[in-house]
């Protein structure tokens, strides 16, 4: 049974990427030649690759007995797998979400591509790797990544802005897409605090201690705090629009380095879950 | 606003400017007590050691700029939080008439409309002869007050913790004691922390430690006793199972390895060793472990966890080295209990335990922290997840003065207002 679910993962996931790649290029045919069938194509399709996305994902659990949280291949594919949730559940809910489809589904294909790049081997759970707190920590890092994600795509067109000529139009108005970085910019502040909150918990039943400095920890107080100076700066100090966003972009770099690559930095605790 | 409100409102940016600045320096810089020697500093680094020493840059979080900095930020924080709890009373609790022109309605279709926006949530907060006020999440207006509060329990328990915490670290073989005010092997303490004294001795009655198929540790655990020989009092601690004795709690580390007990008898006579070889990453990979011997030589035990190289804990097989000056003098596997020849030496392992490291901590204030982190988080979600929205009513004799208005994020809800006045907007009169 479990060799079967770990071949099945692998056609699942090829699968799914193939499905992701056509509703990417679907997307971007669709804003460039501004033909609507083609953007309801390219959900459709996303749709679609979720469907083997998801049963890929349950597949390899089952199979390999922990959740998709312990290598690159399988962070980067649960990432993917809450930035397009998030995203059709938000672009269903909202009108101005839809259009980002260009933006999002080429983002979910490189954090799959990133991801088998990686490779796909399993690692087993180091014994830290337990508990409802570490399962709470990863997920809800998982949701402030996604919500940053989608925030940084907001920005990226704010601050493209005529660069995307005639585009542009198919773009909310510039305050509509500002008035919603500032909402998305909260919930990732939000949720990445929650991340570090479980984190710290986690640490303090692991190890006796709360907050020990490690370079991941000192990143995401980093980006955490950014966060808060941008809400501060849109809130208090008329921050708006192209200056807001490209610090908003900021923001999701920091978060980026510290969820991918401070993890790699020796000597970091984190550095043993991508050994 | 009070002059010092003012102030405060127009410092916080700067302040966590400031704090990012700390954490990237403390980042850059190697912190200790990492490799005091500069030599091994980045190249950038090396020409500025007088000021980075001076400034305390090599130990950030240790420094009293660093803790002022954080009681800059606590204090901020605390006198934000002051103005904030005013505007959420007034905004949760006033009476006034909404600025900002209202829609009339009969009377009739008011009481629908409250009627709607009650089936969608929205909490009765004030009724009077004249006036109603009706809000969805009426708490949400405490969103900024919560967090600002969060941030300074979470500082300032934080910085208390850190200072009080004392951490030590035993290496024990099975069968080994620790009495209370032995020397710690590593012992790490913060400004207000008092000496970390364990309560009573601890005796290592048994290591074990799990692997994966792959050779990747699973989980260890230890079992221990506390107090005298005879004692019943005997608990397992393993990796994310702690266990709490008088003011210290025991963690399991996940270091575990063999102890290896050998004699070496020489040209200079017998000697007894004991050698601590940390467990091999893998099963075909050996640990290394020297042992320098009074006559100037070294003995160096390679260590592998199973002689058929397949399993972490199979049979283990050890391999005694002599080295002099770089020479090697012998090499040759022992066998348990029976002398071995080795060079000029004969040598003996006549016993192979387990050993393990425990982490003992003693802290002060972790329920504070975690208070102050769950107040940050619920200011959190206050604000951006379920910010007000608010009804307010004002009707005359037949005619209703109705106000509607989010108090954060009104696009988002616009079409929440839809839903609210729905086909009452008909009944508008033309005021
Ligand atoms: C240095 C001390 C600080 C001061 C004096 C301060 C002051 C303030 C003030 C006056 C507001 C506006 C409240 C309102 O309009 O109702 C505010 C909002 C806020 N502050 Fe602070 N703050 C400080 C530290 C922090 C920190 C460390 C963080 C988190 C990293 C933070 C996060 C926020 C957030 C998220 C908001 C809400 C912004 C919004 O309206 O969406 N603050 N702060």
């Amino acid at each position: 049974m479990t060799e079967y679910l770990t071949h099945a993962e692998v056609y699942l996931h090829v699968l799914a990427l193939v499905a992701y790649a056509a509703a990417s290029m679907s997307a971007i045919a669709g804003v460039f030649t501004e033909k609507s069938p083609l953007l309801r194509w390219a959900d459709r399709l996303a749709l679609t690759g979720l469907v083997f996305h998801t049963a890929g994902l349950v597949a390899r659990w089952v199979a390999i007995g922990h959740g998709p949280y312990v290598s690159r291949y399988e962070v980067l594919s649960a990432n993917a797998w809450v930035v397009l949730v998030l995203y059709l559940w938000w672009s269903h809910r909202t009108e101005l979400m839809r259009p980002f489809s260009v933006v999002v589904y080429p983002a979910v294909l490189l954090l799959m591509g990133l991801g088998v790049y990686m490779g796909p081997e399993v690692h087993q759970l180091p014994p830290t790797f337990s508990g409802i707190w570490l399962a709470l920590h990863v997920a809800f890092y998982f949701v402030a990544f996604s919500v940053g994600l989608l925030t940084a795509a907001i920005s990226l067109v704010i601050v493209a802005d005529k660069r995307l000529g005639r585009f542009r139009a198919r773009f909310p108005s510039e305050i509509a897409l500002d008035r919603a970085v500032f909402r998305f910019a909260g919930l990732a502040f939000a949720f990445w605090g929650i991340g570090m909150l479980t984190g710290s918990v986690w640490a303090y039943y692991s190890w006796g201690r709360f907050w020990g400095w490690d370079p991941v920890e000192t990143w995401s107080l980093v980006t955490w705090v950014t966060y808060g100076v941008y809400l501060h700066l849109r809130r208090m100090y008329g921050w708006r629009q192209r200056r807001a966003a490209i610090l908003m972009l900021v923001c999701f770099g920091l978060a980026v380095g510290t969820l991918f690559f401070t993890s790699l930095i020796n000597g970091s605790l984190h550095a043993v879950y991508f050994r | 606003m009070s002059r010092l409100a003012r102030m405060v409102r127009r410092v916080n940016v700067g302040l966590m400017l400031m704090l990012l600045a700390s954490l990237a320096l403390a980042y850059a810089v190697p912190q200790l007590p990492e490799p005091l020697d500069e030599s091994t500093w980045p190249a950038l680094l090396q020409p500025l050691a007088g000021v980075i020493r001076a400034l305390g840059a090599d130990r950030v979080f240790g420094t009293w700029w660093f803790s002022a900095l954080l009681g800059a930020v606590a204090l901020g924080s605390l006198l934000a939080l002051a103005g904030q709890s005013a505007l959420a009373w007034r905004r949760a609790f006033g009476t006034r008439t909404p600025s900002g022109k209202p829609l009339a309605f009969s009377r009739t279709a008011a009481d629908d409309v409250l009627a709607r926006a009650r089936r969608h949530g929205y909490l009765v907060v004030r009724r009077s002869e004249s006036a109603v006020k009706a809000v969805k999440h009426p708490w949400g207006h405490w969103g900024t007050t919560l967090l600002h509060a969060g941030i300074v329990i979470a500082t300032v328990s934080s910085w208390y913790v850190l200072q009080s915490t004392a951490t030590g670290v035993i290496q024990l073989a099975e069968g080994e004691t620790f009495a209370p005010g032995q020397p710690w092997g590593i012992e790490e303490g913060g400004a207000l922390a008092e000496p970390l004294v364990l309560p009573t001795p601890i005796t290592l009655l048994r290591s074990e430690a799990e692997y994966w198929p792959d050779g990747s540790l699973r989980q260890v655990r230890s079992t221990i006793a506390f107090g005298a020989e005879d004692t019943k009092d005997v608990a397992t601690v393993e990796v994310n199972g702690s266990v709490a004795r008088g003011s210290v709690r025991l963690y399991q580390s996940q270091r575990v390895g063999s102890t290896l007990l050998v004699t070496v008898e020489g040209p200079s006579g017998e000697e007894r060793v004991r050698v601590d070889s940390a467990a091999p990453a893998a099963p075909d990979v050996p640990s290394y472990e020297d042992y320098p011997l009074a006559d100037g030589s070294t003995l160096r035990l390679k260590y592998f966890s199973d002689t058929e190289r397949v399993s972490m804990t199979g049979v283990p097989e050890v391999v005694a080295r002599m080295e002099r000056d770089g020479n090697l003098l012998g090499q040759e596997t022992l066998v348990s209990g029976v002398g071995v020849a080795v060079g000029d030496y004969e040598v003996t392992l006549f016993e192979v335990r387990a050993w393990t490291q425990l982490i003992v901590v003693s802290t002060r204030g972790m329920a504070a922290v975690f208070v102050g982190f769950v107040v940050i988080l619920l200011g959190s979600l206050l604000l951006y997840v379920w910010p007000p929205r608010e009804l307010f009513i004002e009707t005359d004799d037949d005619t209703a003065h109705v106000w509607w208005r989010a108090w954060r994020f009104p696009d988002v809800y616009s079409d929440e207002r839809e839903r609210v006045f729905g086909a009452a907007r008909e009944a508008m009169t033309d005021d």
